[in-house]
């Protein structure tokens, strides 16, 4: 009897020692050896991400730096309106890592990198998900926003980053998305260097309602295959403005299998050295309604296409 | 030895003294006197910046007045969510003098100017030194200005960058006045009394989208080029509304002062005294704007095709 007592007892602590929240709490006043419920929360998303159900999420109290944190389950990480930071000493803010069936939400965080760091790194698979929503990004000269690749176990064409409502601002690149499906609306990128690049891996992208500018002379949107690119890349670019940049859309394929092309409607490509440039061949597709004017040189839009 | 232990207490002393944060807070319960990290908040932005790397953010911990202040270094300030103001009482609320490429971005704030002549945002910028600015509303008095960027006189200042995102100026003086650099404006809502938005004097170009602008004592958007600025200057306009003003646009090219190109694309004028007013320079259409209930409509532009 006393042999069963004990083991019980072992049993509720261990189910104790792994007991995890749906939902987690940081504060600025949390200590990290808090159980990260709402009545005692803990300090760091780091913490708080180890107590936390498969996907659970995880939410801030007040206006604090929760510090860098790295993702490799479902999970959501909600800011709500605390003002919740996402502060990055010597590292990238934010990796996610998700499993090839993994849904991933970011959703209303203000992410600040210091150094030669990233915003967000995701890393992705399979038929992931990661949806960005509400998000800003703010990186010194050195800085990158946002990096999408693969983990490296794959190359799936299935993998999908949404990104609703984000910007990203002074940021040596802004976002470089080289892998999967991506997908862009009310995307606001002002950087240094090249404000978005869709390259490598990439299989298609919807970017729609944005605007992007390089400050320093390079492209404003950037679409690039290279010789080990094997699917054909489409890209959708609707409604938005690239401007005040060395070169507005800029695509050049490499001798990879893969072809470009990149369709264009109703968008401003004005106040650039170039309006749209490209490598090789005939990538763009116009739907005849672009504002393309204005720019030093503005470049050619020769295929077009018709509204149905 | 006492000397030694001495000097080195001076040494760590002197090291506190200019020990500065990756990112420094205010709050409203801070004490300049504070360290400025998250558990010691500052009282005034001010103090922050003066505790914060090149490069670094300030930000703010709940709702407050965090005083005027100068920035003169790559830096962020971020409301958050907190409700973080500048109420500029007794200046202008905020003040920023880059270096030559320093980049400077001012985030999630509400700025009240306080009495005239005193302004929200006053840059001097030169360079390549660029300025975001998001979320941000100002409101402002009788004349005084939202934002003004000038030339801090060391160039022509035709590099430097102004991107505006989502920024509200509510008031009864000017709206944006920009003298120098070149300008991108998204989601840009002006509402004033005079001059919602003025290209003067050294402005190179700018583009402006999804953006309202209403000034019925002058002009929703006033441009110029006089023979003081150096470079051809344009301007696009596009998903844009410019109505309840004296004139939706003006457009002035002085004789012998370089050319001035204006295009209009998807883009409402209503409501104005004259839709269109000009006096030399270019204005083109891309035949999808609307004119509709202006006194007079003004001159018709010319047309161009879209692509």
């Amino acid at each position: 009897m006393k042999k069963l007592m004990i083991f019980t007892g072992l049993l509720a602590f261990t189910a104790l020692a792994h007991a995890q929240n749906n939902v987690s709490w940081v504060a600025s006043t949390g200590i990290d050896v808090n159980n990260c419920t709402r009545t005692s929360p803990c300090r760091t998303l780091a913490a708080a991400y180890t107590k936390t159900d498969v996907a659970g999420t995880i939410r801030m109290v007040d206006a604090a730096d929760y510090g860098p944190l790295a993702i490799g389950k479902p999970i959501t990480i909600d800011g709500g309106a605390s003002g919740g930071v996402v502060g990055a000493g010597a590292t990238n803010a934010i990796t996610v890592l998700p499993g090839p069936n993994d849904m991933i939400n970011l959703r209303n965080l203000a992410i600040h990198i210091a150094g030669p760091y990233t915003g967000i790194v995701v890393r992705s698979a399979g038929t992931a998900v990661v949806n960005i929503e509400n998000v800003s990004i703010t990186a010194s000269d050195q800085g990158g926003g946002l990096l999408v690749n693969s983990n490296g176990r794959d190359f799936s064409t299935d993998a999908v980053v949404h990104l609703h409502n984000v910007s990203i601002a002074g940021a040596a690149l802004g976002a470089s998305i080289e892998f999967g499906r991506f997908t862009a609306d009310h995307l606001t990128i002002d950087t240094r260097f090249e404000a978005l690049a869709l390259k490598t891996n990439l299989f298609n992208a919807v970017i729609h309602d944005s605007s992007f500018h390089s400050a320093s002379n390079y492209a404003a949107v950037t679409v690039t295959t290279d010789d080990h690119t094997i699917f054909n890349r489409n890209v959708l670019i609707d409604r938005s403005e690239m401007s005040q940049s060395g070169i507005g859309v800029n695509v050049c394929q490499g001798k990879g299998p893969g072809k470009i092309t990149v369709r264009l409607a109703d968008n401003a490509i004005t106040g650039n050295s170039i309006g749209v440039a490209q490598c090789s061949g005939q990538q763009f597709v116009t739907f005849h309604n672009n504002l393309l004017e204005g720019n030093e040189s503005d470049g050619t839009l020769v295929t077009g296409s018709t509204f149905k | 030895m006492k000397r030694i232990v001495t000097f080195l207490w001076l040494l760590a002393i002197a090291a506190l003294a200019h020990a500065q944060n990756a990112v420094s807070w205010v709050a409203s319960t801070g004490n300049d006197s504070n360290t400025c990290v998250r558990t010691s908040p500052c009282r005034t932005f001010a103090v922050a910046v003066d505790k914060t790397i090149f490069n670094g953010t300030v930000r703010a911990v709940d709702a407050s007045d965090y005083g005027t202040l100068t920035i003169s270094k790559s830096l962020i300030i971020d409301g958050g969510d907190s409700g973080a103001f500048i109420g500029g009482i007794g200046g202008d609320a905020l003040t920023i003098t880059p270096g030559p490429a320093d980049n400077v971005t001012i985030r999630n704030l509400a700025i009240y100017v306080g009495t005239a002549p005193f302004n929200g945002i006053v840059m001097y910028l030169a360079s390549t030194a660029t300025v975001n600015i998001e979320n941000v509303s100002i409101a402002t008095v009788i004349n005084s200005y939202g934002i003004i960027v000038n030339s801090n006189g060391s160039d022509n200042g035709s590099e430097t960058l102004v991107n505006l995102r989502n920024v509200n100026i509510n008031g009864r003086g000017s709206g944006v006045s920009m003298y120098v650099g070149q300008l991108t404006a998204d989601r840009l809502s002006a509402n004033t009394k005079v001059n919602a938005l003025l290209l003067a004097g050294k402005w190179l170009s700018a583009t402006i989208r999804d953006s309202v602008f209403h000034a019925p004592n002058g002009s929703a958007l006033n441009i110029s080029s006089d023979i003081n600025s150096q470079n051809p200057k344009s301007l696009m306009i596009e998903h844009c509304e410019l109505g309840h003003s004296g004139g939706g646009l003006s457009v002035y090219q002085a004789a012998q002062a370089p050319p001035l190109t204006v295009r209009l694309s998807n883009t409402l004028f209503s409501n104005n005294m004259v839709g269109i007013v000009q006096d030399g320079g270019t204005v083109i259409s891309y035949r999808n704007n609307v004119f509709a209930g202006n006194l007079s409509d003004g001159n018709p532009p010319l047309s161009a095709s879209l692509k």
